[in-house]
């Protein structure tokens, strides 16, 4: 049961939806005694309480080092407590992957997701494998059932906030705000706008380098909105002005939020002057979509984005949004990006301890996925002694402060999980497979582009290679009777694979062996398990070939977890005096169903933990 | 936008497809027959180009 103040107080300024929220409240006043009524006579009248604390990315081997250490004072007293150990993740090791089987206790053929991203079969061109946004709306590609679903048939309740890969939320018995696939408003998974004095205009990756044209005493910008809309903007000395409204600009701090309104659309953005010398320099966030006046299906339900935006102020919606990319290209610095990444910490903290106020049954579940950010752009640093060489430590400790409130929140009848999805390792040298194929005479460069009438195989995604088939790909190659032994011999010779001298990859897994269900058709047919410091190269991810196998990756983004799922198992804490035995996040699923007392239904295969 | 649609389907072909959809690994009949959709309109519909799809994911950390 959820007990809140009513989603009265979000719409104070409509009267309408004033008069229709306190009917709602009327009306869940007067049917409450029969809902507990019913759930008495269905047996399932349970009080028990539920929280997860999910910490995307949390690496096992550093919780333990600085557990060991004496760091992490509150995860060691969960662990000597009740239980801590590693939780096994999924093949690929990716968060779409694992916290969609961590959601419905099935393997990847049963509920979709693959990888970050789907190939198209006639174009052969990536495409995010959440997702759909098309004229006719929004589709989750995610399939089967989430634990919180089925808790909801049964009458319980669940608040799930920022849960990867529930973009657009579906309707359920409970409350949930999306997360990871959530686009920007011009439709990309966040684009983000470096503006300059400097007249050179140049594509930047994830973003659009704009320039500032002097207007007397002040420079003016235009942001590109969705569609061909733009807003424009003035800087006069230390002030922004923008949307009829002036805000204070402070060379390193961000903006609040600003709303912006489009022809047909909402967003927000947060500005940043980087530099004032020798040219002014500013960035701006991603147009995310305004969680006050949401045009996608952000939350269930709908008004319930609009509530918490209203209640505890505005907030990110975008899928991933602390900008990666705008530390790569260099739009904003470390300190910039860290400053970012804190907010939107923030912002999630007020959200889930707000759901955690009004929890007194049922589950409060929340991902926080700046553990995942941080330690992709700063694992190069770690131990170094530069000024941000502790700063993975330091979110592991404040992570730690996190828990450390939780554990206020339980007492003798609440369960607790905190756990991750994957841990982390360095990412040092990209692999292009493509271009290893096209070495090994898989794949066929016609000089511009892929030569699909000759081509065998193909890597697209984080993980995933496709053989291109025949009565599957448009342009398929390979007859379904040799698929088998092609599977086989690739994945005979990719396994020896060696970067002068240096094992590149651990092992390979042909996807009809590891994963049963009805959407194996939709998998890659092989999927590398990387060894530990390497990945897929950036080119090879989209489908592109590059001049070698294997290149070094100089980006900030530097730790990764696309790579064996044995070199990078999660963790798990709970505050039950459990032993279970090598524990998956297939598990988690029929485990929370079976602690609330409802039975695992049988597509299900994770076992119930104890 | 509505999330879901209400269809009317032959009562003894929904019999044949229940018995068997949780067999088969689905979590509804609903999932069986939006499976089923999906599959055929994958063959019919045209796709974007790749360009589009790549506009799509831009920002996306792990992509270049």
């Amino acid at each position: 049961m959820y007990i809140g103040p009513g989603a009265g107080f979000a719409f104070l300024g409509s009267f309408l939806t004033l008069l229709l929220s306190l009917l709602a409240s009327f009306v869940s006043l007067v049917m409450w005694p029969f809902r507990v009524l019913w759930l008495v006579l269905r047996g399932k009248g349970t009080r028990r309480k539920m929280i997860i604390l999910g910490l995307d990315g949390l690496d096992p081997k550093l919780t333990e080092r600085w557990m060991a250490e004496g760091k992490l004072p509150h995860l060691r007293k969960l662990a000597e407590s009740g239980y801590y150990g590693q939780l096994r993740t999924t093949c690929p090791p990716l968060s779409p992957v694992a916290w969609s089987t961590f959601a419905t206790g099935v393997n990847p053929a049963k509920h979709n997701i693959f990888d970050f991203l789907n190939r198209d079969l006639r174009t052969y061109g990536p495409e995010l494998s959440s997702a759909k946004v098309t004229k006719q709306g929004v589709e989750l590609r995610r399939k089967s059932k989430p634990f919180w679903e089925i808790l909801g048939k049964h009458g319980i309740s669940s608040t799930i906030l920022r849960i990867p890969v529930t973009f657009p939320a579906v309707p359920f018995h409970g409350r949930l705000l999306s997360a990871m696939a959530t686009p920007d408003l011009r439709g990309t998974q966040g684009s983000f706008s470096w503006f300059s004095t400097d007249p050179k205009q140049s594509v930047v990756e994830g973003g659009l380098k704009l320039p500032l044209t002097k207007v007397g005493d002040s420079w003016e910008g235009c942001l590109l909105g969705p569609g061909t809309e733009s807003v424009k903007f003035r800087i006069q000395q230390d002030k922004l002005q923008i949307a009829g409204k002036t805000f204070d600009l402070t060379r390193g701090e961000y903006t609040p939020w600003i709303r912006l309104k489009f022809a047909k659309a909402h967003g927000i953005v947060r500005f940043l002057l980087t530099h004032t010398e020798p040219e002014l320099t500013l960035y701006v966030t991603p147009i995310e979509i305004d969680p006050e006046r949401p045009d996608l299906p952000i939350s269930h339900p709908a008004h319930y984005a609009v509530y918490l935006s209203k209640l505890l102020g505005t907030f990110a919606t975008l899928g991933m949004a602390e900008d990666t990319w705008a530390l790569n290209e260099g739009a904003i610095d470390e300190t910039a990006f860290l400053k970012q990444a804190k907010l939107i910490q923030a912002e999630r903290e007020t959200m889930f301890f707000n759901a955690l106020d009004k929890t007194r049954s049922g589950v409060a579940a929340c991902v926080f996925d700046t553990t995942d950010r941080v330690q992709h752009m700063f694992y190069r640093r770690m131990g170094d002694a530069s000024e941000h060489g502790k700063v993975i430590e330091d979110l592991y400790c404040d992570m730690d402060r996190l828990v450390g409130r939780t554990l206020s929140y339980v007492d003798k009848d609440t369960v607790l999980f905190v756990l991750s999805d994957h841990g982390f390792c360095s990412f040092r040298r990209g692999v292009n497979l493509n271009t290893w194929l096209q070495q090994n005479g898989y794949l066929v460069w016609d000089g511009s582009d892929i030569d699909w009438s000759q081509t065998r195989a193909y890597a697209v995604g984080l993980s995933g290679l496709y053989l291109n088939l025949k009565g599957r790909e448009t342009q398929g190659f390979v007859e379904p009777q040799q698929a088998a032994a092609l599977r086989t011999e690739i994945k005979e010779l990719l396994a020896r694979l060696q970067d002068d001298g240096q094992v590149a990859i651990k092992d390979v897994y042909d996807s009809s062996e590891i994963y049963s269900g009805p959407y194996l058709d939709a998998a890659p047919d092989l999927i590398v398990g990387y060894a530990p410091g390497y990945r897929v190269s950036w080119d090879s991810a989209v489908g592109k070939m590059s001049k070698t196998v294997f290149e070094d990756n100089t980006k900030c983004w530097s730790g990764d977890h696309c790579v064996d799922p044995s070199e990078v198992p999660g963790v798990l804490f709970t505050n039950q005096q459990w032993k279970p035995q090598n524990p998956g996040i297939e598990d988690m699923a029929p485990t929370i169903l079976r602690l609330f007392g409802v039975d695992p239904p049988s597509w299900m295969e994770g076992r119930v933990l104890t | 936008m509505k999330a879901k649609t209400a269809v009317k389907l032959n009562s003894s072909l929904c019999e044949r497809a229940r018995t068997l959809v949780e067999k088969a690994g689905y979590s509804s009949l609903e999932e069986f027959i939006e499976h089923a959709m999906e599959r055929d309109l994958a063959r019919l519909e045209t796709s974007e180009s790749k360009e589009e799809l790549m506009r799509k994911l831009k920002g996306l950390g792990y992509l270049k």
